[in-house]
């Protein structure tokens, strides 16, 4: 990467947004809550107009390893500021989980064009073969998420077959009536607890020691979710990695040419069939370690966690943030869990909201708050 | 004018290729063949069935009738990704780049036919895809360069902020990264002011000689475009040939001459 402006600007836009994020997240009250989404709007809007913004997100850019180490640190920090509220402990873990879900959404919908609304439902998937592997059968979950991660992957494949022949608003609504297919079978189906859900889903263990439980160091006491949210900070770690490898790879590539021009990409040799049902199955897999995460997080999975409004959720959260940008996919999710936490009392409205924040972005931003960008290659010699 | 070559065998045939729209013949009953290491010209005025002529050649469209032969196994059924394969490479009448990606990502593309690192190189060994891209991008930006050195420096830039004639050399660079056998033009010249067209033709021209084996196949409507690079041309009206040979040959043909140049 070419390094031509300071960190400066970039760390102390960070550490704004992060202090900002750490207060509202600490906030109970609903109207000290309401009253810090605005005035943080208001600094948003004042950053844009007088240039900060632009200045500060290429320091950013131009400074990518130091800023992802920085990120990296601010990530590791926040569960342990909140020693004494596990609640919000749990919804940065829930966050987090979706994060994941949503970095392989993204490869359908930001890097090869397909927006897919059935993510949901391969979270699902993912969810409930843990759960009932774990439950019925008493596999530990070393083994049983994988193999929701492995179903997921192979439900993407079997989804994505159908959608070939279609595209852009077609392939959308096949995936809406896939959601609701695989929506309506977990319902239906005894095994899978129908409306019920599966009940006690147990938590993972590492070397005798169970994940989210309590542990006692003299006069400390380490809430057990913060053991659960380290475990999948590790988990996002090792998804970011795999979403930005396979970004900035000849998979990524291929997807970035099959959503621009189809016809130009077949005559250069790349499969459409191939490279969309990768897209799928790739996504997917992401989608079935996220629902494996929560299941044993929550300890209970019901359908409601995998309806059409779980997919329809995740895609907002993709276009929010950025589509086909990792760290704007982060962004969208991260805002989409927290704010809508911290305002319950509008519960009633949500889905309205969500409506409401796809119609303004797609009408004011929509490229998402940050937007993609080409990969930027850095070749000695040159330019 | 043209290289000679002492040995030529066909690298391209096609025998009655017949295209029917319902009732419209776009394309009636075409006889052409193609030397390997040749460069010809296929012109007509609009409307005459030259892209549909590519869009058989590349499997986008499936011939009514007739048979497509390259390198002596027929093309018909195949589908684009196939015939890419098998070494026929297009650019398009409208300049079909990858709108949202930039010159480097545009020109890597085309060289996706060529071995790559699969799935397992690059979710655990990255630094294998990260030296194949660097190598192929020294490779790309030397194709390009020849062109324009501009493009070739400022190489992150998006090719939707490009001008047509940069979009042009983008997209011919693109198509000669591929490794192409056969290399189809289509109308490279559209849009473009005299002294940019000829500019770009001396480009192809010289693209023949640095890759000597590489036959090109450009279509025109504008006859003294090609009148100076092509060795044989044939020509195209109402979706039939009416005349094939060398420029001068055609140019003197009555019926080219009734039904293309308008001369009475």
């Amino acid at each position: 990467m070419k390094k031509n402006t300071s960190p400066a600007a970039g760390f102390i836009f960070s550490s704004i947004i992060y202090a900002a994020v750490v207060i509202f997240m600490a906030v109970d009250d609903l109207y000290i809550s309401l009253g810090l989404i605005v005035a943080f709007a208001a600094g948003i809007i004042t950053a844009v107009k007088t240039g900060f913004w632009q200045r500060a997100l290429g320091s950013i850019n131009d400074n990518t390893g130091k800023m992802t180490v920085l990120a990296g640190i601010f990530t590791l920090i926040l569960p342990l500021l909140f020693l004494n509220n596990p609640y919000v402990i749990h919804i940065f873990t829930l966050a987090c989980i979706y994060c994941i879900a949503t970095l392989g959404l993204n490869i359908q919908v930001g890097s090869a064009g397909m927006v897919n609304f059935a993510q949901g439902a391969f979270f699902g998937v993912g969810a409930y073969v843990s759960a009932l592997l774990d439950v019925h059968f008493g596999f530990p979950f070393w083994i049983t998420l994988p193999a929701g991660m492995a179903a997921a992957g192979i439900m993407g494949l079997l989804m994505g077959l159908p959608t070939l022949k279609t595209r852009e608003y077609h392939l959308s609504l096949v995936t809406i009536a896939c959601a609701y297919i695989s929506f309506l079978l977990v319902m239906n189906f005894k095994w899978t607890g129908g409306p019920d859900g599966i009940p006690d889903i147990s938590k993972p263990v590492i070397f005798g020691m169970e994940i989210g439980q309590k542990i006692t160091l003299g006069s400390i006491t380490i809430p057990g979710v913060m053991t659960y949210c380290y475990m999948v900070l590790a988990f996002l770690a090792l998804a970011l990695i795999a979403a930005r490898r396979l970004q900035n790879s000849w998979y990524g590539l291929a997807w970035n040419a099959i959503r621009d021009d189809e016809i130009s990409s077949r005559c250069y040799g790349l499969s459409l069939t191939r490279s969309k049902l990768e897209a799928f199955a790739f996504g997917s897999i992401f989608a079935g370690a996220a629902g494996a995460l929560y299941a044993h997080f929550i300890g209970f999975m019901s359908t409601e966690n995998m309806s059409f409004q779980i997919g329809l959720l995740l895609v907002c959260m993709v276009i929010l943030g950025g589509m086909d940008n990792l760290a704007g996919v982060l962004v969208g999710t991260l805002l989409l869990i927290i704010i809508p936490e911290k305002l319950r009392a509008f519960e009633d409205y949500r889905m309205l909201s969500y409506g409401l924040v796809l119609i303004l972005m797609l009408i004011f931003r929509p490229e998402g708050i940050l937007p993609s960008k080409p990969r930027m290659f850095n070749l000695t010699g040159r330019g | 004018m043209t290289v000679q070559h002492n040995f030529r065998k066909p690298l391209l045939t096609t025998t009655n290729l017949t295209m029917q729209f319902g009732g419209l013949k776009a394309l009636n009953s075409v006889d052409l063949s193609i030397n390997e290491g040749q460069i010809f010209g296929l012109i007509g005025p609009n409307g005459a069935g030259k892209t549909t002529f590519f869009n058989m050649l590349t499997g986008i469209y499936r011939p009514t009738s007739g048979d497509v032969i390259l390198d002596n196994t027929s093309i018909v059924g195949k589908t684009p990704a196939e015939i890419a394969n098998a070494g026929t490479i297009r650019t398009f009448q409208t300049c079909r780049l990858w709108d949202n990606m930039s010159i480097l990502e545009n020109l890597l593309l085309g060289t996706y036919m060529r071995e790559k690192p699969g799935l397992f190189q690059t979710l655990f060994q990255y630094t294998k895809v990260k030296t194949d891209f660097t190598r192929k991008a020294e490779e790309a930006l030397a194709v390009v360069e020849k062109f324009d050195p501009a493009l070739a420096s400022d190489y992150n830039r998006k090719v939707s902020e490009l001008s047509l004639v940069d979009r042009r050399r983008v997209e011919i660079s693109r198509a000669i990264l591929a490794r192409p056998r056969l290399l189809l033009l289509d109308e490279p010249a559209a849009g473009m002011d005299p002294s940019e067209t000829r500019q770009l033709m001396g480009d192809i021209t010289k693209l023949q000689e640095r890759y000597p084996k590489m036959s090109i196949l450009v279509i025109e409507h504008d006859m003294t475009v090609i009148s100076g690079m092509a060795e044989q041309v044939a020509i195209l009206n109402f979706g039939t040939k009416i005349a094939q040979g060398t420029f001068d040959e055609v140019k003197n043909n009555p019926e080219v001459i009734a039904a293309y140049l308008g001369g009475e």
